[in-house]
């Protein structure tokens, strides 16, 4: 079994520190982490599923918004890389690569996104992110069945927010995740308001205070295109141009 | 100022990034310009003679190098922002880097035209 | 700001935006074109001015202009989420820049135009 040494430079809250670990080299950065807490067990950072299907694991690795759990040593290179550790940004920090994501679910939980989608699987289109189309479905969720339902997309991992500079100067701005949230929930509101949506985003620090950076949908790992969810909702808005709102639906 | 501002973050793989940054750059730049270039008019206030003394003052190599950034900041800012306007209305998303590099070269290369056309 | 407000201001400084492209085609063409020495000189300012086109044309694009960068201005200082009241005394202060921008630029024409 190869192995390979990397050093972990990790911002430890006010300083960095170096922690120099041996691992397979088909190890991911979330292992060498594990490695390090070995070594010191004062180090804070957050893990679960080790698949990227919870969301815990999100830092920036070498200044890049990442899911720790999904990140290979192999990318840093052969000889003995450097790899730079730091927090997410735009959460309050606890401490060392650890931060505090409850006023992020909190926020998340006024749009209340349903966990799964009702959805025909259609062919994957050649762009990378697979676009599914869904179907409006007005109140109750079908049944459960295999072939049509899954999983929404977002993990609630909060790289987006990390990556998206407008979020870092405006503490009123409601963010990618939520944006791409409601994005979400008009297009299959299942019996809920879809103007009561809207009106939670169609404002000066909603959905009109995003710039494109596209940042947002550049890390996200799951596929959510926060950025197209928001420019998809804009562009509606201003085609429903000059109906008032009240009677405006997103389809 | 509350906040770190992430503002202005060069990456050269995130052509979002950079077109946000430019664009953002190219404004400020455009908004001092344009009140420098206000103020300036007012010298023709001061009748004929000031005026064309103070026009040869502006035929200095300086000039027509600031006059290039000038010009580069307008293509720039006026290209990227149809690049914005089509973004904004939901249109070629996908294809939102290759149409920053677009207007980016664009510029370049149209700036490097005025540059020779004014030399 | 009213409901629409957000998505109005979004599309006006579009519309502004698309103006100035046309605006700034048109402003290059004739001051390179219609005047001889490329208006270096004053007397050629002044009667560039004089015609009731140009004079018009000159005025739009200042309002033009001024218009789409006091917005962009406020879009920059909005992305620090500046609460309320901080917000309305900002948007009251770009009107009143933006008026006597306007006002400054008509005064110095009409001065050129009737010396």
């Amino acid at each position: 079994m190869k192995t390979v040494t990397v050093t972990l430079r990790i911002r430890r809250t006010s300083k960095w520190q170096d922690y120099e670990l041996h691992l397979p080299a088909d190890a991911y950065v979330l292992d060498a982490l594990q490695a390090a807490a070995s070594q010191d067990q004062s180090l804070l950072f957050r893990h679960a599923c080790h698949h990227a299907s919870c969301g815990s694991c999100g830092i920036r690795i070498n200044g890049r918004e990442s899911l720790a759990c999904i990140t290979p040593l192999a990318k840093f290179g052969k000889s003995k890389p450097v790899i730079r550790l730091e927090p997410l940004r735009n959460f309050p920090l606890i401490g060392d690569l650890l931060v505090d994501f409850q006023p992020f679910m909190n926020q998340l939980a006024l749009i209340d996104l349903p966990y799964a989608r009702s959805v025909m699987d259609l062919p994957a289109e050649k762009h990378p992110i697979e676009r599914l189309q869904p179907v409006a479905a007005e109140g109750d969720l079908p049944e459960i069945s295999p072939e049509f339902n899954r999983l929404e997309n977002c993990i609630e991992c909060g790289l987006c927010v990390s990556a998206c500079p407008i979020v870092g100067s405006d503490y009123n701005y409601a963010g990618p995740a939520l944006l791409a949230a409601a994005g979400r929930v008009a297009a299959e509101p299942r019996g809920r308001s879809v103007p009561e949506i809207l009106k939670q985003v169609d404002h000066d620090h909603g959905l009109w205070r995003c710039h494109g950076a596209f940042e947002c949908s550049r890390v996200c790992p799951a596929g959510v295109d926060p950025a197209h969810e928001i420019m998809s909702m804009r562009s509606r808005l201003l085609q429903m141009l000059p109906t008032p709102r009240a009677e405006a639906g997103i389809k | 100022m509350k906040g770190r501002s992430q503002w202005f973050e060069f990456r050269l793989d995130s052509g979002g990034m950079l077109g946000f940054m430019l664009h953002r750059l190219t404004g400020i730049g455009l908004v001092v310009y344009l009140y420098l270039h206000l103020a300036l008019l007012n010298q023709l206030r001061q009748g004929p003679a000031a005026w064309d003394a103070f026009v040869q003052t502006m035929r200095s190599p300086w000039v027509l190098l600031a006059d290039s950034v000038l010009l580069f900041g307008i293509l720039m800012h006026g290209l990227n922002g149809l690049r914005l306007t089509l973004l904004g209305f939901g249109k070629f998303l996908r294809w939102q880097q290759e149409l920053f590099w677009s207007s980016f070269i664009l510029a370049v290369v149209l700036t490097a035209w005025g540059m020779l056309a004014m030399h | 700001m009213n409901k629409n407000g957000s998505r109005m201001l979004w599309l006006l400084q579009v519309v502004l935006g698309i103006l100035l492209i046309l605006l700034l085609g048109v402003h290059w063409i004739a001051q390179h074109y219609l005047a001889a020495e490329g208006l270096r000189n004053y007397a050629e300012v002044a009667a560039y001015l004089k015609q009731p086109i140009i004079l018009a044309l000159e005025i739009t694009f200042l309002v033009v202009i001024t218009a789409h960068a006091l917005l962009g201005v406020r879009a920059i200082l909005a992305d620090l989420g500046l609460q309320a009241p901080l917000q309305r005394a900002l948007d009251a202060t770009l009107w009143l820049i933006g008026l006597f921008t306007v006002l400054y630029g008509i005064q110095l024409v009409w001065q050129i135009v009737h010396q």
